[in-house]
């Protein structure tokens, strides 16, 4: 395996395994130590001036007390080899959250519950982020007599954009949904703001291309906001703030046009 | 060989008369039902004693087809040659004529098929042939006139090949040898050009693929030859990475790099062509090439470094390859000593050499096919015991040692020219041996350092556009990688 630097130059080698050494008896080359020699090479697959669509699935990797699944959609666009614009969405509706495991135990064990802003929900995100790929590389997939070169970069990717939340209530009372867990249901926040919010986004990932259209993009992403719960009713009228880290694992099919 | 069989039919002409007219008919009727070995048997038994002669002539058509369709194409050249020969007055001369371009397409045959053509050629009566096989006649014919060095002859023939025949881009290939080797640059550059254009790359065959990327190469070495330095990289450039050719251009190219200055280009083709990829080929004039760009910018112990290792890969080699031409072998035994699986009399590195060329792997083709066909006709239950099965044999023997003593002619003296080359190559690496000891020492007269250190890593060469990518070499060879090697190399000569 190889990756370099874009900017620098900079090569380490991780592995050698499908390259022959120097050294290697059929060698016939001179090669002094102290030769500059490089390689240069046009890449196997090509971004730039390309669309790239994502269709894509994530979950995510922290669920302290809330985790999700679902699927998603990304398109980007390539001006250069290492820069793109792209916008992401997940499938409205399309995704699936959960409590875990933790809170059914603090309900129904210890008789605690968290702050409800903890307990909200993400239902929907999307954003527009610039991406800079900074390294790429290439390594050799051998598999059953099959082999093959593999072209990878490695990404960062940093935007804004919008998440949707739903807060929890008692399950099957007004405007609320039915029961989903923990004893609890969903419903929309009375405050649209509540609901929607602005969102950064932060990640870094690797794209790895089989083909000059397709390949496999694997990513981590942290869609943050800061959410809010306000109290309602005579016995709740605290209002809670949090910090919202969702961090997601995201694995795509990109296909290049 | 054929008079002697020609002596025992008409011997027995007359003895068993038209009795064999049911044979005809019965290897006819055998023949039709794709049983080709018992035709055949029925065949030669006609051919040898039937005593009318459009009879026999039908008979050894037949026999022809019959062993041509059994794969045993030597013994179907020699009947379907017997009929050719004959003209026009049998009235299967065209027959004959077809088979013959056939088998000269199954084994290959750049010299038995095309020579028979050219001497006993009949324009009038080959053109009631197909198109397609009056345009593989003429291409044969212009191909043997090259190598015969008659081009005006080869230029009359491979301009007959129009462009709707499959041969069309080979015949402008060869037409630009023809200009080439005339010294008529513009009319060469101009044939290879139209190979190249009349080639469509998604949906050419292998053969269309080799004379595609011959012609590519063929380009550069043209525009080279015309000083067009910048133009014949960028021919060579086109010949397809993995190709045959491909090693060939990677290795022209390094000297239009060296005619460009640009030795960090040349000396990144020379580290291409001497990686382990290559690790089979011959590459003495790498080495000289290499001494040579070095010794052009002053760095002595690299051009010392190239002298050694061309001296350690290449010193007796030229030595043990005299020795064994200095011996006056019968030129059957090149081709055995080339095809031995062991041999320890020419350096590995030379037979791999020879056997690489299209010329000698076209008669190991043919030879490797009698192989097997005699080794066929032994098996075939129903010859067994028959005067067919023996004359077929014969004939097959015969046929082997002229094509054993064909090749082994051509392949002394390829390994005479290799062993020429070797001389030249030594005698130029001698020269940088003794004119960089020379300018070390006006070095040392004038107070210079000649040892140098280590030295600093020079910036990376130029990257054309974003869509390139760049890596430091570090002694590992990629294959994809192959072609891609820069230098950066200042000179040290102030």
């Amino acid at each position: 395996m190889r990756f370099t630097h874009w900017g620098l130059g900079l090569l380490l080698t991780l592995s050698a395994l499908p390259a022959v050494a120097a050294d290697d008896k059929s060698e016939r080359s001179v090669y002094s130590g102290d030769e500059s020699a490089y390689v240069v090479q046009k890449r196997a697959y090509s971004k730039k001036g390309k669309f790239e669509l994502t269709p894509m699935f994530f979950g995510s990797m922290n669920p302290k007390f809330v985790g999700f699944v679902g699927g998603g959609l990304s398109a980007a666009y390539h001006f250069r080899e290492n820069l793109a614009i792209e916008l992401v969405s997940s499938i409205p509706k399309g995704m699936y959250s959960y409590y875990s495991s933790t809170v059914e135990d603090l309900f129904s064990e210890e008789g605690l519950h968290p702050d409800e802003v903890s307990l909200k929900q993400m239902t929907y995100f999307g954003g527009l982020n610039l991406q800079l790929s900074a390294l790429y590389g290439k390594f050799r997939f051998s598999f059953l007599g099959y082999n093959t070169l593999i072209d990878y970069d490695a990404y960062v990717t940093a935007g804004a954009g919008m998440a949707q939340t739903k807060e929890t209530c008692v399950a099957n009372s007004r405007g609320c949904s039915g029961l989903v867990g923990a004893g609890r249901g969903l419903r929309s926040p009375a405050d649209f703001s509540d609901e929607w919010k602005v969102a950064g986004s932060l990640g870094g990932g690797m794209r790895f291309y089989f083909s000059k259209m397709f390949g496999l993009k694997l990513e981590v992403r942290d869609f943050v906001y800061a959410d809010r719960k306000v109290g309602v009713g005579s016995t709740d009228t605290n209002t809670t703030t949090e910090i919202r880290n969702n961090i997601m694992f995201i694995f795509g099919f990109s296909v290049l046009i | 060989m054929r008079r002697h069989f020609f002596v025992v039919t008409i011997a027995l002409l007359g003895v068993v008369g038209s009795a064999h007219a049911q044979s005809l008919q019965e290897g006819l009727r055998l023949y039709r039902d794709g049983n080709y070995e018992q035709a055949a048997y029925s065949f030669y038994d006609v051919l040898r004693a039937d005593g009318d002669p459009q009879v026999r002539d039908e008979s050894e058509i037949y026999l022809a087809e019959s062993l041509r369709k059994m794969g045993l194409y030597v013994p179907a050249l020699f009947y379907y040659t017997d009929v050719f020969k004959s003209g026009k007055r049998n009235r299967f001369y065209l027959n004959a004529a077809q088979g013959l371009l056939d088998i000269q397409a199954e084994l290959h045959d750049h010299l038995i098929v095309p020579s028979l053509f050219s001497e006993y050629l009949d324009s009038q009566a080959f053109g009631k042939l197909e198109p397609a096989k009056v345009a593989q006649i003429n291409f044969l014919l212009g191909e043997l006139s090259v190598q015969k060095n008659k081009l005006s002859d080869a230029e009359t023939f491979l301009k007959a090949v129009d462009g709707s025949s499959i041969l069309y881009p080979k015949a402008q290939y060869f037409l630009g040898l023809v200009y080439s080797k005339r010294g008529q640059d513009d009319a060469a550059l101009a044939r290879f050009r139209e190979a190249v254009k009349s080639i469509d790359p998604a949906h050419a065959t292998a053969e269309q693929q080799e004379v595609l990327n011959l012609a590519h190469l063929a380009l550069g070495r043209v525009l080279y030859g015309a000083g067009q330095f910048e133009a014949s990289t960028q021919a060579f450039g086109k010949v397809a990475r993995l190709s045959e050719p491909w090693f060939n251009a990677l290795f022209d190219s390094a000297w239009a790099y060296f005619q460009m200055e640009n030795y960090g280009a040349a000396l990144g083709q020379i580290q291409s062509i001497s990686s382990p990829y290559f690790s089979k080929r011959h590459i003495p004039e790498a080495y000289v090439l290499q001494g040579t760009t070095y010794f052009v910018n002053c760095q002595w112990d690299r051009v010392r470094a190239s002298v050694l290792r061309y001296q350690e890969l290449y010193g007796t080699m030229e030595q043990q390859l005299q020795a064994f031409l200095a011996k006056n072998q019968d030129p059957s035994v090149f081709y055995t000593v080339l095809t031995a699986e062991t041999q320890r009399e020419i350096p590995l590195e030379l037979v791999r050499e020879v056997r690489r060329t299209r010329h000698f792997a076209d008669f190991h083709h043919m030879l490797s096919h009698l192989a097997w066909e005699e080794s066929k006709v032994r098996d075939i239950a129903v010859w067994q015991g028959s005067d067919l099965k023996n004359d077929l044999a014969l004939i097959m023997t015969a046929q082997g040692d002229q094509l054993k003593t064909a090749v082994g002619s051509w392949s002394k003296t390829r390994l005479a020219q290799l062993a020429a080359q070797l001389q030249n190559f030594s005698n130029q690496v001698n020269i940088l041996d003794f004119e960089v000891a020379d300018a070390e020492r006006k070095w040392l007269e004038q107070g210079r350092e000649i040892a140098m250190g280590q030295r600093a890593r020079l910036p990376r060469p130029e990257i054309p556009t974003d869509q390139w990518q760049h890596w430091n070499f570090q002694k590992e060879f990629w294959k994809d990688e192959i072609g891609y090697y820069r230098h950066a190399l200042r000179t040290e000569c102030k």
